[in-house]
């Protein structure tokens, strides 16, 4: 039996109550009722610590969940939704014959086929290019993170054109999304959420022979922490850092910030290569979101981040 | 009149039962139908073939979910003819390639039983599931409703129904995967 029909026919086995559950459509509170729902959600943030409320309107984390096999968690964001007309003539072109120019060698490159006012880190420009990448800078029109394209969508209304590019720095992967939401992105969704990060699992944990061989030792889950706290810019910008804390106390990070309606997401994913000395990824997270400034200040902001001791 | 009723005429062999379910249910089992066939001349030749099979098979099956039961019946008799007829609704293939990665792909005699299994298993993570995730893969997983018409259904954007719909399966991979399926 091909597998297709095979998934189909092993549906049919699910429990009739809840098939019998999903008859009916959901009824929604009225919106006067999911507006005070907001406002209610609202004031219990407001009631936390004080570097809270520094992010309270700029970037926080939002809904979470963790379980032994999948973690994740959201970031809520005050985004501009760009209408198209805002980014460059050659992209609204691309985007209507459908197709973006993708690739792009380099930052100017990037930025001119965007149309849209960006800060620059010279810090991740001049760095070398993370492996596995295919060009120093990717655009993309597509949905956020964990949301796929079906065949058949509707082409040429991307509810976000993304910039993306990976780099080494001291040794570390460093992964970053600039997210530029269109018209086409729903308000709803974006007050809501964008994707954070999400950790799926369980994984397998090994131990390494002398001899090079590999042993299995143990299964790991992904059920994590996350606590979320404001940072303040080199450029003024507060960002917020979120921790995703596993059992083991292992932690990592990511640092995001919204500058004129773009969210910039920065993210040090692990070592590039075996090292003894494993770098501070929180005081890196930091020293990367220090690096973006506007253009014509770039030099000046940088002057006095590039030395190493700063890792430690 | 309320599906214990239904039942029960079935069980008493009154004519006017498939009438009533009929009445209540063909509707409901007239959109599971045309999901997974598409054709309107194929929906009707498999409703016949459903109302055929609940005389039959009721007695002496007595279901506790006579909807739910009924909708296995529809869609299982519409994914026979679906194979038969070499019909394909995109909307269904598209849904199992989806799920394809989420479900084991293994073949065998023993698969009947494990096919029942692996439902137990799926209901169990559907039941731990928030409501709307559970609705949303149920609608688009067994009703085979299209990504839109989910998100209709749900009163979502398309956006957040396909996220939503995205990590319910990365969910039941993780989950499958700790039950030892995969």
């Amino acid at each position: 039996m091909k597998d297709e029909e095979r998934m189909l026919e092993w549906m049919s086995y699910v429990d009739p109550a809840l098939v019998e559950g999903a008859a009916r459509p959901r009824r929604r509170l009225p919106r006067a009722a999911r507006a005070g729902l907001a406002a209610a959600c609202l004031c219990l943030a407001m009631t936390g610590s004080v570097w809270a409320m520094d992010t309270l309107l700029g970037v926080r984390l939002g809904e979470t969940e963790s379980s032994f096999g999948y973690s994740a968690y959201d970031i809520q964001a005050e985004v501009e939704r760009f209408d198209l007309s805002q980014f460059s003539g050659d992209l609204q072109a691309d985007l209507a014959a459908g197709e973006l120019r993708w690739a792009h060698d380099s930052w100017q490159s990037a930025l001119d086929y965007v149309g849209v006012p960006l800060l620059y880190s010279a810090l991740l420009d001049e760095a070398a290019m993370g492996a596995g990448m295919n060009a120093p800078y990717v655009v993309d029109g597509t949905l956020t993170a964990d949301q796929e394209r079906l065949p058949g969508e509707e082409a040429g209304r991307p509810e976000q054109i993304r910039l993306a590019f990976s780099r080494v720095v001291d040794n570390v992967v460093v992964a970053v999304y600039i997210h530029l939401y269109t018209q086409y992105a729903d308000p709803e969704e974006l007050a809501a959420g964008v994707p954070g990060r999400a950790w799926i699992g369980p994984y397998k944990v090994y131990r390494e022979g002398p001899d090079g061989s590999r042993t299995q030792v143990g299964q790991s889950s992904v059920e994590m922490e996350f606590a979320s706290r404001g940072y303040e810019m080199a450029c003024g910008e507060t960002a917020t850092i979120v921790t995703a804390r596993e059992a083991n106390g292992q932690e990592s990070y990511q640092g995001c910030f919204v500058h004129d309606g773009v969210l910039y997401e920065v993210n040090a994913i692990g070592l590039a290569s075996k090292a003894n000395v494993v770098p501070d990824f929180l005081k890196l997270t930091e020293r990367l979101l220090d690096s973006f400034a506007p253009p014509e200040e770039g030099e000046d902001a940088l002057s006095s981040l590039t030395s190493a001791e700063n890792l430690i | 009149m309320t599906d214990g009723e239904l039942v029960e005429l079935l069980w008493q062999r009154r004519e006017e039962a498939l009438e009533r379910v009929q009445e209540k249910y063909a509707p409901w089992c007239r959109a599971i139908a045309r999901n997974i066939l598409g054709r309107e001349e194929d929906v009707e030749e498999c409703l016949s073939d459903c109302w055929f099979q609940l005389w039959n098979a009721i007695p002496p099956a007595r279901p506790v979910r006579f909807q739910g039961y009924l909708g296995a019946v529809v869609r299982n008799r519409a994914l026979l003819l679906r194979k038969r007829l070499g019909r394909r609704a995109d909307t269904v293939s598209l849904a199992a390639l989806e799920l394809a990665d989420c479900l084991p792909a293994r073949e065998g005699p023993e698969e009947a039983v494990q096919g029942e299994a692996l439902g137990r298993a799926v209901s169990q993570f559907l039941r731990d599931q928030g409501e709307g995730a559970r609705t949303a893969f149920l609608r688009r997983y067994w009703y085979a409703d299209t990504v839109e018409e989910t998100a209709r259904f749900l009163g979502w954007s398309v956006p957040k129904t396909k996220s939503v719909l995205s990590r319910t399966r990365k969910k039941l991979r993780a989950y499958l995967e700790q039950e030892g399926w995969l």
